[in-house]
């Protein structure tokens, strides 16, 4: 068995979904299911391999370039392609219940397997070029599942955002991929990774940090780090699976994955990885704040999911891609089960999702809350959970490394306590505030067990034996008293005084504006598109309308035109025009050929 | 071939072709186009080509126009109107014949004549292909003097071209086999005559049987 | 088996179904089609099989004809063309029938196909300006033919009558050309004529004067500028798989010949050295005409509002990209030949053509326009057909991950490996406006209301073979190893 077969898997779901089974909703959706499955299965087979193979020469020009269609099945590929087969075998099977009633479900599913090819292939790609590709192809999966409800302006708007701030970073991303390619001939990660080896011949150092930052911008953009993380909250309008699985673990964590497979040359550059590092500790930052004030559940959910990435990139920038990739391997199970649970309470709620107009679900929906109570532990890294070995690992090396973030990253800890215990508060406790959340019942089997796998994932995942079964990155750390106190007071300080704020409240106690509107991102971008962009496009357009459609274009046509004109009048009929045309032309080639040398 | 009777010839040969243009009575051009095809006869024979130059007597002024002449007969081709002669299209016209013609004076002006005559060109195809073999310092092979061969009759000009076809250049005759069976077709298919019952909404359907 | 055999299958195989069609007619165009592209198939499978010329020169045909592999492999895809344009000319029957009128039958038009790839395959073959010559006439009639066959259609007679006149006057300069030529080195093989030339001294300007007429004659055949003038109008009026099979088949094997006589006239002399030599003129001429080919062709398509015309005037653009490929001689860092690439970029060129024609056909059947608005929202209403096409114009495009990006890229790193700058930002220009125009297609398909709603029939022998297509664009363009290896 190859690893090619993790690849081929999910795009046969493609192909026979849209171009066989597209009629049946049902049948698409049990073939999506076996595909994952099937990709899951051969995941675990492969457990014990480590391979690396050419499946096909893509680009080959003698000396100038080549490019393979290559896949690397080591350790890091096994550990995340675990992650995404297994949370992508559970959201499946969850999407079967959750859309149920859907008009386009065959859709749904086709585009859940299309981004399942997408993302393996980024697992698994040898180079920066096939990463790119899949890269891509991810941007347009995700487009096309938040636009899922395409009929709804918000959520095709939201598909519009998403894609268009991902395509920003990854115009980063290429041009990184460019000057790496012209600094060193080659786009394989085994060429770079010789190449630095090698001491990186003819490159300076400032080109090597700028080359590292500009592939940073692609995880800037996909990741969703400030200030390109506007998307993600918007994002949410998709179905709750597609939030889970896209949003939370798995695409969003791309970006990660790709910082630690070239992790080697953020290593070889100082600067490159103090401004990773500084860029996740302010995201983390800035999304825990802008957290703590929002209504909507996924969307807290979501601006929780920004800042842990703010963790995991900022701790890539502080050199440790193991502790990044191990937090991404809990985060991923334990946001996940968050956002199943979410999803499973909307569905009970019927599609309400504004935490004030729900309320004492915990009696009535008491395996969710079990799941989601688990879930929220493991977030705000209880001790013992697996978010906490994680977050231990992440602040231990901020420690050692910067003191300034280590402070940053106790203060998210914090923060990350006070608005999950908020949700959890709001949403489970007190009385229903609403007609929804009183008449909502539990769940059925098939949602309810892929949330009980999940749990149970959420609290064991991060003990070492797990782990290391599991194939995850396990970072270097030891047991350091200081890091747990901290974390532990930060964790119990943030829960306590949600549970004391928000206990039998009816409404937000205080609206802190700058917060709830999100520190005005959305504003400040629109006012510059519509300024800056739309002058700058409007100049674009005055050149255009004048050298495109006026010289080139319109003047080959007015040209043509003319000269058909000119012919017309001249000589009847279009075959003798064309005879002369063809003479005229015999005379120029022949002068020029001959005589103008 | 004597200059004047040369000049002649080609006079001759030009001066009609044109005839066979300006003329709108079709008669008439076809009729000059026999004496232009004569004049490039009489060309041939002037290059010791004297299979050729009859072949394009019989064939050309013979078979191929009589054919033309009863072709015109039968679809009774009027006179063709008087069409208005743009002054501009007509000397757009022969300033592009001139301008060509200036470039082939230029081309021909500066060829060197004595270098390569009919005498040089190999007669035989394995001179050409021991060329390849012969290295560049021992120069073109050259057959032996193909003109004073024709003339001495030693050279027998329709034994040389039925053998150079039938035996040298038997695949062309194969492929020229096969156009003419696609043009037959062609003929067939473009020129096939309506059924009694018309098809409503079409035209130009005759037209076809021109092509 | 030597190589010719193939040629005499194929013509074997068009004397059976002329035959056929004349005493079985219940076998109607489905019929001639299926048995005609068996047997085609059957040469395909033939041809890895052939052997080239004996080691000891001993049939005189080898003098004519070679077997070498890119002869083979222009055999190739004569063959796949014409396999595919007899599949397509079953989907266009209906609207044939339509302007045949009442004594007219489609049989001829489905077995003319058959004798043209004939004569297209000893183009591939031939080597010596007389089969050159001939073999380019075989192909020639036949298309004036199929472009008629409409007869009761102004349009496609008026195609017709254009292409056999302008053809006629490009055969004339070709044999001058040819004549020329022969005067200059008393030799009709291109090998021989190439060590003549390269014998002679002081006579460039008649070399290049030869060189010249047969650029006409050739420009004309693959849609150079200025003899390009001819393309939509014919494309236009012709009958769409005719339109196809002129796009490909006679490209390909303008092409081939064109590649082998500026190979022979070129010599070693593979890289522009600037010293006046008459190769170097040869080399900027090609380079010029190239430049100009891709800008009349690329800027022209842009305000077209006919889907035959924009494919035509992207033919021209197309043709440009290959002539560049064509006058960088030998690329110094590619290890490709600049042959290899024009064969490269036409066997990429096949698959996405043939795709959108096919596509095209199966629309103006049931719908009965050919223009662009045609495919209005034809996303929505056959999204399989909408799909294969959305593929086949990525691949015109030369969008990456499809291969028709393979074919341009090739293109530039020769432009490049030559320094030929003016050239590569031409090609750029040319590039980017394909996306604009490609793309209008895309923007019909997907984004303009459909103006019926009906789903477009496609039968299941169509809808594989379309899909064999889309795939082909695809895996060809992730796997260059595949027509490298063909061709090797």
């Amino acid at each position: 068995m190859s690893p090619a077969l993790l690849l081929l898997l999910p795009l046969l779901s493609v192909v026979v979904i849209f171009f066989g089974t597209k009629w049946s909703g049902t049948l698409s959706a049990l073939v999506s299911v076996a595909s994952v499955a099937g990709s899951l299965g051969v995941t675990l087979a492969l457990f014990s391999t480590d391979s690396s193979m050419v499946a096909m020469n893509w680009i080959a020009l003698g000396d100038v370039l080549q490019v393979d269609i290559g896949l690397r099945w080591d350790r890091l590929a096994r550990g995340m392609m675990f992650v995404v087969t297994l949370v992508g075998t559970l959201v499946h099977v969850f999407s079967l219940a959750y859309m149920r009633e859907d008009e386009a479900k065959a859709r749904y599913f086709g585009c859940l397997s299309l981004f399942m090819f997408s993302m393996t292939g980024i697992v698994l790609a040898d180079n920066l070029v096939m990463m790119f590709i899949f890269w891509e192809l991810v941007g347009v999966s995700s487009y096309l599942l938040i636009g899922h409800w395409f009929t709804k302006a918000s959520a095709a708007d939201a598909a519009k955002k998403a894609f268009i701030t991902n395509r920003i970073g990854d115009f980063g991303f290429l041009i990184g991929i460019l000057m790496l390619f012209g600094l060193t001939g080659t786009v394989s990660f085994t060429g770079l990774e010789n190449w630095l080896a090698g001491g990186h011949a003819g490159a300076s150092a400032g080109l090597l940090t700028a080359a590292a930052l500009c592939l940073f911008c692609g995880a800037v953009g996909k990741s969703a780090q400030a200030p390109l993380h506007v998307w993600l909250p918007d994002a949410m309008e998709g179905p709750t699976p597609v939030s889970a699985l896209i949003h939370a673990a798995t695409m969003v964590a791309a970006g990660v994955f790709m910082l630690v497979r070239v992790g080697f040359l953020i290593e070889a550059s100082e600067t490159a990885g103090l401004v990773i590092a500084w860029v996740g500790g302010f995201t983390a930052l800035l999304a825990a704040l802008m957290a703590t004030q929002q209504d909507d559940i996924k969307k807290i959910l979501a601006y929780s999911t920004l800042s842990q990435l703010g963790y995991m990139v900022m701790v890539v920038g502080l050199g440790s891609g193991e502790a990044a990739m191990f937090h991404l391997y809990t985060h991923a199970f334990f946001k996940a089960l968050l956002f199943l649970g979410a999803g499973a309470i909307i569905y009970a709620c019927h599609h309400e999702q504004n935490i004030w107009k729900m309320g004492g679900l915990k009696t009535r929906m008491p395996i969710t809350f079990a799941a989601f109570g688990i879930g929220t532990l493991a977030l705000i890294a209880f001790p013992f959970t697996s978010g906490f070995f994680s977050k231990e690992a992440i602040l231990d090396i901020a420690l050692h490394e910067n003191k300034l973030l280590f402070l940053i990253a106790a203060g998210v800890a914090f923060l990350t306590a006070f608005y999950m215990s908020r949700l959890l508060v709001v949403t489970f406790l007190g009385a229903p505030r609403s007609e929804h959340a009183g008449h909502a019942k539990e769940v059925s089997v098939i949602m309810f067990v892929p949330l009980l796998i999940l749990a149970f994932l959420s609290v064991v995942a991060g003990y070492k034996p797990v782990a290391e079964l599991l194939q995850a990155q396990l970072p270097d750390v030891h047991w350091n008293w200081f890091v747990f106190f901290v974390s532990l007071a930060t964790m119990l300080a943030g829960a306590g005084l949600g549970f004391l704020r928000y206990l039998d409240k009816r409404s937000e106690p205080k609206v802190i504006p700058v917060l709830a509107n999100k520190f005005y991102f959305d504003e400040a971008y629109g006012w510059a598109v519509r300024n800056l962009q739309d002058g700058l496009a409007w100049v674009v357009r005055g050149l255009d309308a004048l050298f495109i459609d006026g010289l080139a274009v319109g003047g080959i046509t007015r040209l043509t035109e003319g000269v058909g004109c000119l012919f017309r009048r001249v000589i009847t009929g279009n075959l003798q025009a064309y005879s002369y045309l063809f003479g005229v032309g015999v005379f120029v080639l022949i002068y020029f050929t001959v005589f103008l040398r | 071939m004597p200059l004047p009777l040369f000049i002649l010839f080609s006079a001759l040969t030009l001066g009609f072709a044109v005839a066979v243009i300006a003329n709108r009575n079709p008669v008439t051009a076809a009729l000059c186009l026999v004496v232009s095809f004569v004049g490039l006869a009489a060309l041939f024979i002037g290059l010791s080509a004297f299979f050729i130059g009859i072949v394009q007597i019989l064939v050309y002024a013979g078979a191929v126009m009589v054919l033309f002449l009863f072709i015109i007969m039968l679809m009774d081709i009027e006179e063709e109107e008087r069409k208005h002669f743009d002054r501009l299209r007509t000397a757009g016209g022969i300033a592009v014949g001139i301008g060509v013609a200036f470039l082939i004076g230029g081309v021909l002006w500066d060829f060197d004549y004595g270098k390569a005559s009919l005498d040089d060109v190999p007669v035989q195809f394995e001179a050409a292909i021991t060329l390849r073999e012969a290295d560049a310092d021992s120069g073109i092979v050259r057959s032996a003097n193909a003109t004073a061969a024709l003339r001495e009759g030693r050279l027998k000009d329709v034994a040389l071209v039925g053998e150079k076809l039938f035996n040298d250049y038997n695949l062309h005759l194969q492929m020229i086999a096969v156009l003419i069976l696609i043009a037959t077709i062609g003929v067939v298919t473009l020129g096939k005559k309506d059924s009694p019952a018309p098809d409503s909404g079409s035209s130009g359907g005759d037209k076809a049987s021109e092509s | 088996m030597p190589a010719y055999i193939l040629e005499l299958i194929v013509v074997g195989l068009g004397l059976i179904l002329l035959l056929l069609e004349s005493f079985l007619p219940r076998l109607g165009a489905k019929g001639l089609a299926a048995i005609g592209s068996v047997g085609l198939l059957v040469v395909l499978f033939l041809l890895p099989s052939v052997t080239g010329a004996p080691s000891e020169s001993t049939g005189i045909i080898w003098k004519f004809y070679s077997a070498d592999s890119l002869a083979l492999f222009y055999k190739g895809l004569a063959l796949i063309t014409t396999i595919l344009v007899l599949m397509m000319s079953v989907v266009y029957v209906p609207v044939m029938q339509r302007y045949l009128g009442t004594g007219g039958g489609v049989g001829e038009y489905l077995i003319l196909p058959v004798f043209t790839c004939a004569g297209l395959m000893w183009m591939a073959s031939a080597n010596d300006l007389t089969s050159i010559f001939v073999s380019l006439e075989v192909v020639t009639i036949g298309f004036y033919i199929m472009v008629a066959y409409m007869r009761r259609n102004v349009g496609s007679l008026e195609a017709g009558v254009k292409y056999l006149i302008l053809g006629a006057v490009s055969t004339g300069f070709l044999v001058y050309g040819i004549a020329f030529l022969f005067g200059v080195t008393g030799q009709t093989n291109l090998d021989v004529i190439s060590t003549v030339l390269g014998l002679l001294e002081g006579q460039d300007k008649i070399i290049l004067f030869s060189f010249a007429l047969l650029l006409v004659a050739f420009g004309f055949k693959v849609a150079a500028v200025p003899f390009q003038m001819w393309v939509p109008d014919v494309y236009q009026g012709a009958p769409t798989p005719t339109a196809a099979f002129l796009s490909v088949g006679s490209k390909a094997a303008g092409f081939i010949v064109l590649s082998r006589i500026v190979d022979a006239f070129l010599g070693d002399h593979g890289v522009q050295t600037g010293d006046g030599s008459y190769q170097d003129q040869i080399q900027r001429v090609l380079l010029v005409v190239a430049g100009a080919t891709i800008l009349f062709g690329s800027l022209a398509a842009i305000p077209q509002t006919n889907f035959k015309r924009l494919m035509a005037y992207s033919s021209i653009s197309h043709a440009g990209f290959i002539l560049l490929a064509l006058a960088c001689a030998y690329p110094v860092r590619m290890d490709m030949a600049s042959g290899e690439v024009v064969a490269f970029y036409l066997a990429a060129y096949l698959p996405m053509t043939m795709a959108a024609f096919f596509v095209l056909c199966i629309v103006r059947s049931s719908r009965g326009e050919e223009e662009i608005s045609v495919l209005d929202g034809l996303g929505k209403r056959s999204p399989f057909l909408a799909f294969v096409l959305l593929v086949s114009v990525m691949g015109l495009a030369g969008i990456p991950l499809t291969v028709g990006f393979l074919g341009k890229l090739y293109v530039f790193q020769a432009a490049l490996d030559q320094g030929h700058f003016v050239l590569l930002a031409i090609a750029t220009l040319g590039a980017a406006a394909g996306f604009y125009y490609y793309f209008k297609v895309v923007r019909s398909m997907y984004w303009n209301a459909p103006s019926d709603q009906d789903a477009i029939a496609v039968g299941t022998g169509s809808r594989v073979l379309l899909a064999l297509l889309a795939a082909a664009i695809i895996f060809l363009g992730l796997n260059q190893g595949i027509i490298l290896g063909f061709l090797r």
